[in-house]
């Protein structure tokens, strides 16, 4: 009986494809991007200058993406990787997302302190902590730490604080 | 300057300077141990309190301060899979995997040990051999500087796993990364991209931690914890009391263990260290990252590193420590400081009327013995405080479950990296670092040749381009160093027969891509 491939295994040999593809691109949008900006070597022709580095490493990046990408083709890349940890989810996504969020406010507008404490336990709800006295607890003691530590000890400016 | 050794032991032992050294090292270790903050932090906030002490005061709690925050960085690491600089991101291969499989206190240990066996033999090598290493450091121009980066950069990707074609793909990356900012030679920004705050470089601490640090916890996130076994709310608050109470009964490596499996792997990293810590530029990242690449290689260990080995601890971490006092060699002897560290050592002696250099030992050789001398307690010094204090507290908070831990974390990170340089764009940077180290993990691709050469990438482009204008076009310049000449060949010999034993090897070999079993 013909084996067949598992569809995790071909999901997985297609997203490592387009990681490769995403490689080629942006490696060749990199030396594109470099060789169009007005670096004075153009006038002064003076060989190696600010124009050489990034391109230099941009180039290499795109020749290693171009051979995986063919190895791949040609199934002689032999990586070990972890069919099953290929997993999709946007939870990193929306965590960054709420960092970045939380950071803007906390920093620049209403108080660090209130901010990350809430977050913190936002976290741990998402994550299915339901125990009162960990979401309390925790929460709180990252607050505290944050304005002792760095409020109290360490005097870090954070505009329009409420607390300090 | 054994003239010196009868007036300096009383500078030495005086009440007030061993106590300088105790707080010196408890401030060290717990900036370090806490994510977001490193040791130059300390030393930075430290530095302006010298102005009222004595010169050996002074020494001793800047000395104090800095060998406690090469272990705390390793603490943080270890403990939370945050490196708490960027050396200690060596530990978090091993270090981290051993805390993930219930064994803090023996990673905490091993990196204690070898830290401070890294530490004394550094301060042994330094009180012995400042002058000629010092010579020795002299000898080192771009050429040589370069043939060395390039001897590193080539181990490492040999011995990276997933296949050096993907460590070169990392490696590329990080230089690239690099090279945002401004020129080395003609210090016009560059690459840009019309961001303002991209015209100083990509912060290094933002995006060391975003790599290994955030990248670990949004990998952690997205798996849903799956780690480890997560009980009920009140068994995991159960837990948390019991934790406190006890620890666990395979968690046990005493010295005389650590001594018996790793003393290989720490006197090389030891030997490692001395040798990159005393030239300026390359420092303990590269001596971490190439001690551990090294010892990855060794006969017995084969295949083991990246599943949770003391070996694996051992090797960065003694490297890492080793480069303490060699790293004030340049300073001492000449005057230069060769690292940010030996910057701020630079400014105390200032404080204090001390011009470093060829005459601090003739003009003020009681008071560099007795320097001499606080190096070494210091070290032991650091041995108890950690040993009997910080391990004991960080290796229960290592057992706690991350679901609870992570979310804590966070908070610190970011305001942390924030308040090196009170710059909310550098939180920008560490959340974009975090989102690439978490795609590069996702690709099986490690993340060690990524920050190597995102470090090195500034002194590989500075020291070529020298050497070019030094070499003013002959290509022969760059192989009419014998120094420089040696390293190309070790470089080349090792690359083909590592790349050769690897073939007939078992899967898994060298050093792992972070994301651990």
């Amino acid at each position: 009986m013909k084996q067949t491939v598992p569809d995790s295994r071909e999901k997985y040999d297609r997203a490592e494809s387009v990681s490769y593809v995403v490689l080629i691109a942006v490696s060749i949008g990199l030396v594109a991007y470099i060789w169009l900006q007005p670096w004075a070597y153009f006038h002064t022709a003076d060989g190696v200058s600010l124009a050489l580095f990034p391109t230099v490493f941009a180039v290499i990046l795109c020749v290693a993406s171009i051979i995986g990408a063919v190895r791949k083709a040609m199934h002689r890349d032999n990586s070990s990787l972890s069919i099953e940890d290929f997993d999709l989810s946007m939870r990193p996504v929306v965590l960054l997302t709420g960092i970045v969020l939380v950071s803007a406010f906390g920093l620049w507008r209403i108080d660090p302190v209130f901010n990350f404490t809430a977050l913190v336990l936002v976290v741990l709800l998402v994550e299915g902590v339901r125990d009162w006295r960990l979401l309390v607890g925790m929460s709180v003691l990252t607050g505290a730490t944050i304005y002792v530590l760095f409020i109290l000890i360490l005097n870090v400016y954070f505009p329009n604080v409420w607390l300090s | 300057m054994l003239e010196a050794l009868g007036s300096a032991i009383p500078l030495a032992f005086a009440w007030d300077n061993l106590l300088w050294i105790v707080i010196g090292v408890v401030v060290g270790v717990s900036f370090g141990a806490i994510p977001g903050l490193t040791g130059i932090v300390a030393l930075a906030l430290l530095l302006p309190f010298t102005f009222y002490m004595s010169p050996v005061g002074a020494m001793a709690l800047l000395l104090g301060s800095y060998k406690g925050s090469m272990f705390g960085g390793s603490i943080s690491a270890i403990t939370f899979g945050v490196p708490g600089d960027s050396p200690a991101a060596a530990d978090v291969l091993d270090g981290f995997t051993l805390t993930k499989n219930g064994k803090p206190r023996t990673a905490l240990n091993t990196a204690l040990y070898s830290s401070i066996a890294g530490n004394a033999v550094a301060d042994l090598v330094v009180i012995f051999t400042f002058v000629p290493l010092g010579m020795l450091a002299l000898a080192f121009g771009p050429r040589e500087l370069f043939a060395l980066m390039f001897l590193a950069m080539t181990a490492l990707l040999v011995f990276v796993q997933g296949g050096v074609l993907k460590a070169i793909i990392g490696a590329m990356i990080g230089f690239f990364i690099s090279t945002i900012g401004l020129d080395p030679i003609l210090s016009r920004p560059r690459l840009d991209f019309g961001i303002t705050q991209l015209e100083s470089g990509i912060s290094l601490v933002a995006f060391v931690v975003g790599l290994f640090a955030l990248s670990e916890l949004l990998m952690q996130f997205s798996k849903g914890f799956s780690n480890k076994k997560a009980g009920t709310d009140e068994e995991e608050t159960l837990k948390l009391r019991n934790i406190i109470r006890q620890r666990s009964p395979d968690d046990y490596f005493p010295f005389k263990k650590w001594l018996r499996r790793t003393w290989r792997e720490t006197l090389m990293g030891s030997g490692i260290g001395v040798a990159l810590g005393a030239l300026p530029g390359p420092g303990g990242t590269m001596a971490a990252f190439s001690s551990y690449a090294f010892a990855s290689r060794m006969r017995k260990n084969l295949g083991k590193f990246g599943t949770g080995v003391p070996e694996g601890v051992a090797a960065p971490e003694a490297a890492n420590s080793a480069t303490v006092g060699p790293t004030l060699i340049p300073l001492l002897a000449f005057g230069i400081p060769g690292s940010p560290m030996a910057g701020i050592f630079m400014g105390a002696f200032m404080l204090q009327g001390i011009a470093p250099g060829p005459g601090l030992f003739t003009d003020y050789a009681d008071v560099m013995v007795a320097v001499f001398i606080m190096m070494l307690a210091g070290t032991f010094v650091n041995l108890f405080v950690s040993k009997f204090a910080m391990i004991p507290i960080f290796s229960r908070l290592g057992l706690v479950d991350p679901r609870i831990l992570v979310p804590a974390l966070i908070p610190l990170l970011v305001i942390g990296i924030y308040s090196i340089n009170l710059r909310p764009f550098d939180v920008v940077l560490m959340v974009g670092a975090g989102l690439l180290g978490f795609g590069l993990r996702r690709l099986n691709i490690s993340l060690a040749p990524t920050v190597v050469a995102f470090m090195i990438g500034p002194m590989v482009e500075k020291h070529f381009r020298r050497g070019l204008i030094l070499g003013a076009g002959d290509w022969t310049y760059w192989f009419a160093s014998p120094i420089a000449l040696g390293l190309y060949i070790a470089a080349i010999v090792l690359a083909v027969f590592l790349l050769r034993r690897k073939k007939g090897a078992p899967d898994g070999m060298g050093i792992p891509s972070g994301e651990g079993p």
